[in-house]
């Protein structure tokens, strides 16, 4: 007869004491976990998928009653329209990503000291506002730009498509880089060795092993450019000239002729390559075989291209970096230039015209809504990536789809839908700050989910297990364990949203009201206006706002390893995505 | 985590400081005016009409009554207005082509109001039972840049007709006329007025690289070099005095007109400061201020013309009938995209 | 000395990883290196395949200087722990992949790439993907790929150490058959000990980056030159004698005697492993272990005390 050790008992009456499960507590605890799922899903419900579905409604919108009438006319009158649209998306995401892959093959394989740097302004590339490259492309390349004009004397025209094409290509370049590191840096490097081991070149194994392994990553990265270019509809704005995509066409027929039908069936048109986008993106996600890095590899060297290929990648490199340089120094210029193109003498005077006289004010409420926005959708987004990735309560793959929506939804297309859904009973937020804060953050809801799934799949689930065993309730589980664990996926997603909102435009210009301008519109104004100084000051204000709280977060919260993590192959590759207009 | 929420509390808190301090500094001392009342309310407006915060600061310091405006061209608004559906975010709207107006007027968008400084206003200024008010003469002229003038070899063009020079293809900007007052009532004067219509259209047309979409981008086109010349419905002082090298022409063969008016918003919330702008800008001392800072032909009788536009007394005015250009706004429209031809 | 490693020594910045390592390796002869994680056996294999630079030191292959050619510029072929297979290729693409580099044509280099794949045994699973390939028989390919090319210096890194224990020690067998057919030279790192033994021509036992000696197996394993050596190759005791010698003995050169003796302790536990019982005795110096063959006569209860005694032959010197 087995011994019960003495100790035996005592445990179990300490075990009764602090089990402390009533019959009072275990329901309650279900029912207010299960009432905030069902908050959630409401808030998605509403938020998201009724908008959505209402831009689809006035798309079909007839003279008598649903018909395709607007399709019809789009197909048969503005089939330019639509096959320009398509052919300069899959041009300049070809090219753009083909730079990012040269860029993103020499900051992972190059030797050179001087590599953070040039990360660093990959980086920065991705804060900026938008139409600023186009602002200063046209003052650099335009007819009286500085460097076609008063440098080589020549007077080019810069707008049209190739005007577009080369700002897209430049543009999106920069996330296309920080996709296809994220891809590279999780790389089995031992394949590299085997191959040179077996009598490879470098430059061989890079053609023969590397890109074909890293062929997933790349059309990802294709894919999401992609998406984006075809929602980009400030630069052909801008430099399009009389070339148009449905992209800008959509916002004209909103702002210029109040076509909300013929604007809605061109939005569905952009959403339709999107979706399908997305849905390939998703199948490769869950195919391919992002494989660890192998046991040791982090003390062996890294393979040396040859001088040839170094040179080559790096001329390429380089070269981007100077232009983005060159873009920021021209904004930065710009705001001390008299009169950009014809006087280039200093004065101060766009800094006093533009920090005084209540200009300061849209900017102010920019912070604040940025603020606030990246804090609750941060929020939001963990409690919603828990439910979903751990809870699975019923229903749960739907709303997973729906908080994945406004990834795929051009810019343009979820302002129409907010214009549609709230401006008027039964939910009327006209004109409020309510309406421009809502968008901004349901539509980085997918970026903070998806972080918090990435780093959710990291944590095992016996840590919660452990967790209950020890005697805490699910919620508290929650607050205690998974929510400080979710720390670098609060800070991708917070700084995501600040951003995005703080340099966002497309989305809010048909949401905004005199008593709501957000900075960027100033901006537009400024540009509009011709007052290339004073735009070239809010944009620089714009720029060192967004870095400074970027990396005051950073710093601040994170640590070191935590944040070479983030900033590294996870951290950018979840939050590189789907960057509002 | 703790450490987040608390500098996530801390900075959400300084930012809401930071507003109600500027809130607080920018509702001055009530000015001894008849409005006192009306001191430290928000005023809010779309606008089109040159250095609006100057204007709204003078504004505000008259009356006490802050501004918040968007810088809208008259065709956005119309567009905006249709989409709230009488529900607006504005109270006020001021300046661009009248077009737009009496559209807006006819989809009962706006609330009439006859002010009593309005007497002093010619009948074919403003609207009989007080929808819109015409607050100025917007008058279209051409921004011409002298020294792509040179470069081109032409003199500087004095007329429509001057304006087909093959020399100047794609040279020629004008904005987009759904979008903008200047550019409708161009096209409005050029095919009503002129004697040559709608071919006259296609062939300036040509000369036309793309139509701006916003409404203040061709003067500025033209000032900085990107094009030769500008459609514009003033004569730009602000961007002759940073110094580009831009001349005003009045075209010889007709200079469309229009009244460029101030309206009050159906449903406006803020409808008392509203009718106080509409007497300020109509007002002598509003007239003049606004004169001052956008130099036109005042609306009111007994204000003096500005200097640079004098010259207007000796161009031939278009006869354009403002109701009209307003109801066949749409329809006029469809036949330019017709013409334009993408 | 066909493969000749002199004052090899890798440092990385205070750490030194593989110090004044000197090793000659005769052709045709299989050398293990063995050794605890962190004793620079790894790092040493990647220096003689030109992953690793050394931070001071050569190797000499056939009296060349090889210690700075890039990988690919060397004749040495390596099979990595994760076997690195081309997740892209099929079976026999990774196999002929090197041919390929040698711009060997496809007809030629599918001829060697089938025989090599018979010899084998994967003939059957030439057009096959890499991925559907259990971890046996992706060792196989690995290795295939590595021989193919006829390298003059095969580089194995820990292949085994992924395979479950039966696998292990039939694979550790297959391997031997072929590095003998093949006659090649070969530097076989590994942390299992046993499987060092069984292999291996020569041993070299490294330690914290240092080699503590080199050896045939049964050299190595009856007389070991440090007390790390004795400790890490095969199960040992340390006992302190009362004449004040240290030494070492093998739990199985342990007689347990249930008279009096020398050296006594408590029997604390016993662990049947088949062909032999381990006792655990408890004896004031710490647990000594005892191998009891299989002997009907003998069986000794828990608790129970015993002496321990030995051959003197036995005995492994360590110090006073």
């Amino acid at each position: 007869m087995r011994e019960t050790p003495f100790w035996h008992n005592s445990k179990r009456s300490v075990a009764n004491k602090t089990a402390g499960v009533s019959f009072k507590d275990t329901p309650f605890q279900e029912l207010s976990e299960k009432l905030i799922y069902i908050l959630l899903g409401s808030s998605l419900l509403l938020f998201i998928l009724w908008p959505i579905l209402l831009v689809l409604k006035e798309s079909l919108h007839g003279n008598s009653g649903l018909s395709l009438g607007c399709y019809y006319q789009l197909f048969s009158q503005n089939r330019r329209l639509i096959s320009d649209s398509f052919l300069l998306a899959v041009a300049s995401s070809a090219l753009s990503v083909t730079l990012g892959l040269v860029m993103a093959l020499y900051l992972t394989y190059s030797h050179w000291k001087g590599k953070l740097f040039i990360y660093a302004v990959l980086l920065l590339s991705m804060i900026s506002p938008p139409f600023i490259a186009a602002l200063s492309y046209v003052m650099l390349f335009g007819r009286r730009g500085f460097i076609t004009y008063k440098l080589l004397h020549l007077s080019i025209n810069p707008y049209g498509w190739h005007g577009v094409l080369i700002m897209q290509v430049l543009g999106f370049a920069s996330i296309a880089a920080l996709l296809i590191m994220g891809v590279l840096s999780s790389r089995d490097q031992s394949l590299e060795q085997a191959s040179m081991d077996l009598g490879a070149t470098p430059l061989q194994t890079l053609l023969r092993v590397i890109l074909p392994v890293a062929k997933p990553g790349i059309i990802v990265a294709f894919l999401l450019v992609f998406v984006q270019v075809l929602a980009d509809f400030g630069t052909p704005i801008i430099i399009g000239g009389n070339f148009s995509v449905l992209a800008s066409e959509a916002y004209l027929q909103v702002i210029g002729l109040y076509d909300l039908p013929k604007a809605s069936a061109m939005s569905t048109l952009l959403l339709i390559p999107s979706l399908l986008m997305f849905l390939i993106y998703r199948r490769m996600m869950n195919r391919s075989h992002f494989s660890s890095p192998s046991v040791g590899s982090s003390s062996n060297e890294l393979m040396r291209l040859s001088p040839f290929t170094n040179l080559f990648l790096g001329v390429l490199t380089l070269s981007f970096v100077g232009f983005e340089l060159l873009k920021y120094l021209t904004i930065f210029w710009g705001a001390f230039a008299r009169t950009w193109g014809v006087n280039f003498s200093f004065t101060l005077n766009h800094i006093v015209d533009t920090l005084g006289a209540g200009k300061m004010d849209s900017f102010w409420r920019s912070l604040e809504y940025s603020l606030i926005a990246a804090i609750i959708c941060s929020f939001m987004g963990m409690l919603l990536s828990y439910y979903l990735e751990r809870k699975k309560y019923w229903g749960h793959s739907f709303f997973d789809f729906v908080a994945t929506l406004p990834f795929m939804i051009p810019g343009p297309f979820l302002g129409i839908a907010y214009l549609l859904a709230f401006h008027g009973p039964p939910i009327d937020m006209t004109g409020t700050a309510l309406i421009v804060i809502c968008n901004c953050m349901f539509r980085q809801i997918p970026v903070s989910t998806r972080a918090g799934a990435a780093v959710l799949t990291q944590i095992s689930p016996d840590i919660e297990l452990s967790a209950k065993d020890l005697g805490a309730r699910d919620l508290r589980v929650f607050f205690d364990i998974i929510l400080p664990q979710l720390k670098p996926a609060f800070l991708v997603s917070f700084i995501n949203t600040f951003t995005a909102t703080m340099t966002t435009v497309g989305a809010i210009i048909f949401l905004i009201s005199p008593g709501s301008k957000l900075a960027t519109v100033e901006l537009f104004e400024f540009v509009k206006i011709g007052k290339i100084g004073e735009a070239a000051v809010f944009a620089n204000l714009i720029i060192l706002a967004t870095l400074i709280i970027n990396l005051m977060f950073s710093f601040i919260i994170m640590k070191r390893k935590l944040r070479n993590q983030y900033l590294g192959g996870e951290g950018v590759y979840v939050s590189g995505i789907a960057r509002a207009n | 985590m703790k450490k987040i929420i608390a500098l996530l509390l801390i900075a959400m808190f300084s930012i809401a400081v930071l507003g109600c301090s500027r809130q607080a500094a920018k509702s001055p001392a009530p000015e001894q005016t008849a409005k006192k009342n009306l001191a430290g309310t928000t005023l809010k407006a779309y606008a089109a009409y040159g250095p609006l915060d100057k204007i709204f600061a003078e504004f505000q310091k008259e009356t006490g009554i802050k501004v918040e405006f968007l810088d809208m061209s008259s065709g956005e608004v119309l567009s905006k207005l249709r989409a709230e559906k009488g529900k607006p975010t504005g109270d006020i709207w001021f300046g661009g082509g009248v077009d737009s107006f009496i559209a807006a007027q006819s989809d009962g968008l706006l609330e009439p109001y006859i002010s009593p400084e309005a007497a002093k206003v010619p009948a074919q200024y403003k609207e009989k039972d007080g929808y819109w008010t015409g607050v100025s003469l917007a008058i279209v002229t051409f921004l011409v840049n002298k020294d792509r003038c040179k470069e081109l070899g032409i003199p500087v063009p004095e007329s429509w007709a001057d304006l087909l020079n093959p020399k100047l293809k794609g040279e020629v900007v004008m904005s987009d006329p759904a979008v903008s007052g200047t550019a409708y009532f161009t096209l409005y004067g050029l095919i009503k007025d002129t004697a040559q219509g709608w071919p006259y259209m296609g062939k300036l047309n040509v000369n036309i690289p793309a139509y701006a979409k916003r409404g203040g981008e061709p003067p500025q086109k033209a000032a900085i070099g990107e094009a030769t010349v500008g459609i514009s419905p003033d004569t730009s002082e602000e961007l002759k005095a940073q110094g580009y090298p831009a001349v005003t022409v009045f075209p010889k063969d007709g200079t469309p007109w229009w009244p460029s008016p101030v309206a009050i918003l159906k449903g406006s919330q803020n409808p008392d400061g509203a009718k106080a702008f509409v007497d300020w800008c109509l007002s002598e001392k509003g007239q003049n201020i606004l004169k001052q800072y956008t130099p036109r032909v005042p609306a009111r009788e007994g204000i003096a013309y500005p200097a640079v536009v004098e010259g207007i007394k000796s161009a031939k005015m278009m006869n354009i009938d403002f109701i009209q250009a307003g109801n066949e706004r749409d329809a006029i429209l469809a036949q330019f995209q017709k013409i334009r031809g993408k | 000395m066909y493969l000749e490693l002199q004052e090899l020594t890798k440092n990385y910045g205070e750490l030194t990883a593989v110090d004044n390592l000197n090793l000659g390796i005769e052709s045709g002869e299989l050398v293990c290196i063995v050794g605890p994680s962190g004793s620079g056996k790894s790092t040493t294999l990647r220096m003689v395949g030109g992953f690793i630079l050394p931070t001071m030191g050569q190797v000499y292959l056939e009296n060349k200087d090889i210690t700075r050619f890039p990988p690919h510029l060397r004749p040495t072929s390596t099979v990595f722990q994760n076997y690195a297979l081309f997740p892209h290729l099929n079976v026999m693409e990774n196999v002929i992949y090197g041919l390929k580099r040698r711009k060997i044509k496809d007809k030629e280099a599918c001829r060697h790439g089938n025989e090599i794949l018979e010899t084998v045994g994967l003939q059957r699973y030439a057009g096959q993907s890499v991925l559907d390939l259990s971890g046996g028989e992706q060792q196989r390919v690995a290795l295939a790929r590595a021989l193919v090319t006829n390298p003059k210096v095969l580089l194995l890194d820990e292949p085994l150490s992924n395979l479950d224990a039966k696998l292990r020690v039939r694979m550790r067998r297959e391997i031997k058959d072929i590095q003998t057919n093949f006659n090649i030279a070969t530097l076989y790192v590994t942390h299992d000990q046993e499987e060092a033994l069984s292999i291996a021509d020569r041993i070299v036992v490294m330690n914290h980056g240092k080699v503590e000696q080199i050896g045939r197996p049964a050299e190595v394993y009856h007389h070991p030159g440090t007390a790390f050596v004795a400790d890490f190759v095969g199960r040992n005791n340390f006992l302190n004698l009362p004449d004040g010698r240290r030494i070492s003995i093998r739990p199985e050169n342990i007689r347990l005697s249930l008279d009096d003796g020398h050296i006594t302790g408590r029997v604390m536990q016993k662990q049947f492993m088949g062909p032999y019982t381990t006792y655990f005795i408890e004896c004031g110096q710490g647990i000594i272990q005892v191998d009891q063959f299989f002997d009907a006569t003998i069986e000794i209860p828990l608790g129970s005390m015993v002496s321990l005694q030995w051959p003197q032959a036995a005995e492994i010197n360590i110090g006073i």
